[in-house]
């Protein structure tokens, strides 16, 4: 192993242009998303279903005689069924 | 007599190095069972490097006596991963896994997706400093996408004789996340910073914007990465089949038995690259030792950018959910999460990381792609 400084100088350069491209093309995506969700808020509020919340929203529609649950509280149930009652530490990812 | 002689004659061809290459392969598989890290993969990557690391082994590609004897290992390395196939088949089954409906209720969470790939480009100069070749410390660097599928890309794109070692590396600290990131994230914050609540109001997202956001983010990375169109293409594709609602059953196929199908043989297929002589080598410790430093620095940009943003906002952030901008899903999200609950129990940062979480995916995936164009193969 040799400590080369020559080439870590060299690669400064490039660990810049590498942070600066992912910053200006996520600000991009960013922007496009909010165009994306501006052109489509209509048809959003016609749907109604707020993000990741979807189907335990149809399953209160399909219960009347269940309480008024607002989206985060129906977050918070699902994560605390998901998450929280699992006590594995290390656990397999989707990310494969 | 003699016949005994040649049935055994193989045992006289192993050396110190095939052992403990099957203690290696022995502890992953430990791993993998007793502790539960990333079995789908650590299991046959393991059991691979047994296989491939018995002497005159026929499942790699072997010269007995001036006649090449193909083996199925090699043979499968060359159909899928030399020539990025497995990568890129397996995210399409993770682009159909992926919600991004949390990432487009509050799109501006995805600048922590961002920062958190700081790890990549920071190693990067810390492999070329310890004399890595400009294209091995950029696939080492990519270790820290906390992407199985981009490591392999990147690594193999520039044809790097380590890629056996980035693969491990970069498969067992996503296994690590629970343990690589609270220490970064605690020593990075004040008890009174972690305990910092953030509103969530779920906004709602249209069908035609899920089914549009695929489509967009590659023409957007296609034009500006397009080395890594291939990459953020395929996982857009099978988040498009999920998101269409014409494809369930497709999106089912893709969602379990391919992605399954791919890791079953992508595991075993990597263990090619884990042959003694190339593995053992002092040069994989550092190479782990830099994937970890990826981790950590990962971990620090999302928290450090956080805490930056702060400096200029009235209302402000917990800093912790940085760290969930790296790529690890759902992992990283969980752990943030935890930590939040732990200094406060009704703390509830999850909605917010899951957002960060999967723009980490989209993020790491385009880190991937500006380290193809910046770096000439």
């Amino acid at each position: 192993m040799t400590i080369n400084t020559d080439a870590f100088l060299d690669s400064l350069p490039i660990m810049g242009s590498g942070l600066l491209g992912i910053f200006i093309v996520t600000a991009v995506l960013i922007i496009g998303i909010y165009i994306l969700r501006a052109l489509t808020s209509k048809k959003a509020e016609a749907e109604g279903t707020p993000d990741a919340a979807a189907p335990e929203a149809e399953a209160v529609k399909a219960d009347p005689a269940a309480p008024k649950q607002t989206a985060l509280d129906l977050m918070k149930e699902r994560e605390k069924k998901d998450f929280l009652e699992s006590d594995d530490t290390f656990t397999i990812s989707n990310d494969l | 007599m003699d016949g005994l002689e040649s049935l055994f004659s193989n045992v006289l061809n192993l050396n110190i190095k095939q052992v403990i290459m099957w203690i290696i392969g022995g502890i992953l598989i430990y791993l993998a069972i007793k502790k539960k890290m990333e079995p789908t993969l650590l299991l046959p990557i393991g059991f691979g490097a047994i296989l491939v690391n018995l002497p005159m082994s026929g499942a790699i590609t072997q010269t007995v006596d001036g006649a090449v004897q193909e083996g199925p290992i090699s043979i499968l390395f060359n159909g899928g991963i030399a020539n990025e196939l497995f990568p890129l088949l397996l995210f399409v089954g993770i682009g159909a896994m992926i919600d991004f409906g949390p990432l487009l209720s509050n799109p501006k969470l995805m600048i922590f997706g961002a920062a958190a790939q700081f790890g990549i480009f920071f190693t990067l100069s810390m492999a070329s400093l310890f004399g890595f070749e400009l294209k091995d410390a950029a696939s080492i660097a990519i270790i820290g996408a906390a992407d199985g599928p981009t490591s392999i890309f990147v690594a193999n794109y520039f044809g790097t004789k380590y890629i056996g070692a980035i693969i491990v590396a970069a498969y067992s600290y996503m296994a690590l996340v629970p343990i690589v990131q609270p220490p970064v994230i605690k020593l990075l914050t004040t008890k009174n910073e972690r305990k910092i609540r953030m509103d969530y109001t779920a906004k709602n997202v249209s069908k035609t914007a899920r089914i549009i956001f695929p489509i967009f983010v590659t023409i957007l990375t296609g034009l500006v990465a397009p080395n890594a169109v291939a990459l953020i293409g395929f996982l857009m594709f099978g988040n498009l089949i999920r998101e269409c609602g014409v494809l369930d059953s497709l999106s089912n196929t893709a969602q379990s038995v391919l992605s399954n199908l791919i890791t079953l043989f992508l595991g075993i297929t990597i263990a090619e690259k884990m042959q003694a002589d190339a593995f053992l080598d002092p040069t994989t410790l550092l190479i782990l030792g830099l994937g970890l430093v990826a981790f950590i620095f990962d971990t620090a940009g999302g928290v450090l950018f956080a805490k930056l943003i702060n400096l200029f906002s009235k209302k402000k952030i917990n800093p912790m959910i940085g760290a969930a901008g790296i790529s690890a899903f759902p992992m990283s999200a969980r752990v943030v999460h935890k930590l939040g609950l732990q200094e406060d129990s009704s703390n509830f940062l999850l909605t917010h990381t899951i957002g960060i979480n999967v723009s980490g995916q989209i993020a790491s995936v385009i880190a991937g792609g500006l380290i193809l164009n910046l770096i000439a193969r």
